[in-house]
């Protein structure tokens, strides 16, 4: 979500057990800000992985559907801000 | 449908990729670990975008929530989940294809206190097992039969099975399931409702975070209603099977909706010994689909609805 | 009482706390005494829906630790014939009762009508009064050793009304069944799991498959301590008749009535089916002209008879095929004089008389049948 001034904000976050992903996708659609993108790398199994972007609620929609118990989900006890200038640029590049 | 969503992704908008390695520096609290506690490794070797692992975790989440954890004993088929026996840190008996039901009612009647639960395919307990469950659901025996249903055998293949419905694309119906030559599916929970020993019966899905809370809340009505002695429960849970579908991972919850949710309808089939209709669970799951979304848009499920 | 509450008292005796039964004669009053009997002690009593659900109930009730049993006649035991092949894999103490309408179920209870390799003990009681014993015995094996007990009654084990007193059998204390499920590890970290399969719990032993066929191949032969054996009269005998269950009462009546006519004739009467006693068949064998094996079938005991005799004195087959018009109980065959006369037969050395009346259902061959195949 976005805060006055452009800075996203995230409610929450994920930790995402990278090697253990098997590139379903499934996580994708599932989060409802649509802050999950599959990853242009790949993990050692040989799959793309989900990689996270400002905006996390900590709803725990992914962690739901994903079958290989990817995510972890925390929620922040204050929002967490990311500078929108940043965003942009880094989100541009990509 | 990936490649669109890959490309809305990427649109630009979306700011930096963070830091996920590691839970966060900021103060937090955990909302949900990466596995259910009941789990003893999250390793398993079933196909990516397989829609087991969910039904599985949603029914340990329940066992632990209700504080049933040290009476659960559960009795696995055969099938793919299989090597959830592994696995699952609860007292199990394995059974061969088809007989789990017979195995759970010798086990709940020397352990009367005990939650016993058990967990099948739909190969498994519709075709192999139709009769077992059948008449253990008759006799109101006090257990839950699970059925992980995705029309096909996993295990040996992606054949067809006693669920899979017209049209279904599996490894021996590859033009789909034809009345004709294939005859019809059992839709073996509408089945189980009719009996009278049957007191709670539901049918849930994984196809997306609503589906799952749904089936998780499903799974704690059933074990409620075992410990309370009421009769035989039973919850299905449409899964996804990209592999014996033929269809790519991201593309499982789609195909499931548009083939076995079509006609295994999800939703409380029975509740207190009442059969609800198919009318009134499709005009249920329409909003009750839309009350998860606006939750999960808020910022989370309510657990308690 | 009858032969079959007797057996029921016997697997109360033992501690029977689980039974579960489909109706099929003659087993059928052993399913009604445990109906009656087992709720007034304690224990539960299923009318099951199928003899495949009656196994399946029975291994879920033992998986727990209760002593629990299931049953049959021969045709309801080849139904149950995967979940006997698979219970012993998975070490589930069954007792099975085979109230058999012949001696034809031999090789069903001694080889196993199931896939793969595995054993069950079988026994096989000549009588009420051993009967009551050897229940109790059956329970006390299968726990001892995990392993599925056939016990091989018949029509007249099951109907016979005896004066008996149903006594316990004093037997040793086993140890605890730790490896039993009740939910109470469920969550530590260490849960349980009773299991055909070599798939073994993660941070717990895990045989694989391969590791637990070896487990189980190498367990069988052990078992084989537990033969029994009941012989008579074998020292000098120049002929020696092998039978089991009520048959074998009939063939010890007969060498006893000979015996007193000066015919030296003993007998041996397998009690374990299996394992066989095959040493007492072969000391048999070393000293006489002659083995009968008297069944009442066309032949399946005589197999093990053979083995035993290992070529050192010719085995013959005394009896047939004999059953009553429904074909549930007792035949023609299975009467004194007829017994003795075939028992007289091959220790005189003359032909087996033919079983009287059932020349005319021989099986005649048609010309197609005449040749062997190419």
């Amino acid at each position: 979500m976005t805060a006055a001034g452009g800075a996203v904000r995230s409610r929450g976050t994920v930790t995402i057990a990278v090697e253990r992903c098997k590139g379903c996708e499934l996580c994708i659609p599932a989060c409802p800000p649509r802050v999950l993108t599959m990853s242009e790398q790949v993990n050692r199994l040989g799959f793309r992985y989900p990689e996270l972007h400002p905006g996390c609620t900590g709803c725990a929609a992914c962690l739901l559907v994903c079958p290989d118990f990817v995510f972890e989900v925390f929620r922040y006890e204050t929002p967490v801000e990311h500078a929108a200038a940043t965003t942009a640029a880094e989100g541009a590049a990509r | 449908m990936t490649e669109q969503h890959r490309r809305e992704a990427t649109g630009g908008d979306l700011g930096p990729v963070l830091d996920t390695s590691a839970p966060p520096a900021a103060t937090a609290r955990l909302v949900e670990a990466h596995k259910p506690d009941l789990l003893l490794t999250e390793d398993h070797s079933l196909c990516p975008g397989c829609g087991e692992p969910l039904a599985v975790r949603a029914f340990l989440d329940a066992i632990a929530e209700l504080g049933m954890t040290s009476r659960a004993v559960g009795v696995v088929g055969i099938g793919c989940y299989t090597m959830f026996s592994g696995t699952i840190d609860v007292d199990l008996v394995q059974a061969l294809h088809g007989r789990a039901p017979s195995v759970a009612t010798g086990v709940k009647r020397m352990l009367p206190d005990a939650v016993v639960f058990t967990l099948q395919g739909d190969g498994d307990m519709v075709n192999e097992g139709l009769q077992e469950v059948l008449h253990t659901a008759a006799r109101g025996e006090r257990v839950t039969c699970i059925l992980l249903n995705n029309g096909v055998f996993g295990e040996t293949g992606g054949h067809m099975t006693a669920t899979s419905v017209i049209g279904q694309r599996t490894k021996n119906t590859l033009d789909g399931r034809d009345a004709e030559q294939h005859g019809y599916p059992i839709l073996i929970g509408d089945l189980i409702a009719r009996l009278e020993g049957a007191v709670y019966v539901a049918r849930g899905s994984v196809h997306n975070a609503g589906a799952v809370a749904r089936t998780r809340r499903m799974f704690r009505r059933a074990f409620e209603t075992q410990a309370a002695g009421a009769g035989f429960t039973f919850v299905e849970v449409l899964t996804m099977c990209p592999t014996g579908w033929f269809v790519p991972t991201a593309d499982g919850p789609d195909e499931l909706q548009r083939t076995l949710a079509e006609v295994h309808v999800t939703g409380e089939l029975k509740v207190d010994g009442h059969v609800r209709t198919t009318a009134e669970l499709q005009a249920e799951n329409v909003a009750k689909q839309r009350e998860v979304e606006a939750q999960l848009a808020a910022g989370g499920l309510d657990e308690t609805s | 009482m009858d032969g079959s509450e007797a057996l029921v008292r016997a697997s109360l005796l033992a501690g029977c706390r689980f039974f579960a039964g489909y109706p099929m004669t003659p087993f059928t009053e052993v399913l009604e005494h445990f109906a009656r009997l087992l709720p007034e002690h304690g224990g539960v009593c299923i009318n099951a829906e199928s003899e495949l659900e009656a196994v399946g109930m029975a291994w879920g009730a033992a998986a727990t630790g209760a002593r629990a049993a299931t049953g049959s006649t021969g045709q309801g035991l080849s139904l149950m014939q995967e979940s006997l092949a698979e219970a012993t894999l998975a070490e589930i103490p069954l007792v099975v009762f085979n109230m058999a309408r012949s001696q034809g179920d031999y090789f069903q209870a001694t080889r196993g009508g199931g896939h793969g390799d595995y054993r069950n003990l079988v026994l096989a009681p000549q009588d009420v009064r051993e009967g009551i014993e050897l229940v109790q015995l059956a329970f006390h094996l299968a726990d001892k050793w995990r392993n599925p007990v056939v016990l091989y009654g018949d029509y007249l084990l099951a109907h016979t009304q005896e004066s008996v007193a149903v006594e316990p059998l004093p037997l040793p204390e086993l140890p605890p069944k730790d490896w039993a499920v009740d939910g109470s590890r469920s969550g530590s970290g260490v849960s349980r799991a009773v299991t055909p399969l070599g798939l073994g719990k993660v941070g717990q032993r895990d045989f694989g498959q391969e590791g637990k066929a070896q487990y189980i191949a190498t367990k069988m032969p052990l078992l084989e301590r537990e033969v029994r054996v009941d012989i008579g009269w074998i020292d000098d005998a120049e002929t020696v008749i092998v039978a089991f269950g009520s048959p074998a009462r009939f063939v010890k009546y007969a060498v006893q009535q000979l015996r007193a006519a000066g015919h030296r004739i003993g007998y041996v009467r397998p009690i374990t089916l299996w394992p066989f006693p095959y040493d007492a068949v072969r000391a048999a064998a070393e000293q006489a002209r002659a083995i009968g094996s008297f069944e009442i079938s066309s032949g399946q005991l005589i197999d093990d008879v053979r083995i035993g005799a290992a070529g050192l004195a010719p085995v013959t087959f005394l009896g047939g095929v004999s059953t009553d018009h429904s074909g549930f109980g007792v035949g023609r065959l299975l009467d004194v004089e007829e017994v003795t006369a075939r028992v007289l037969a091959l220790h005189e050395g003359r032909e087996q008389p033919p079983v009287p009346g059932y020349e005319e259902y021989a099986y005649a061959l048609a010309a197609h049948q005449q040749e062997a195949a190419p």
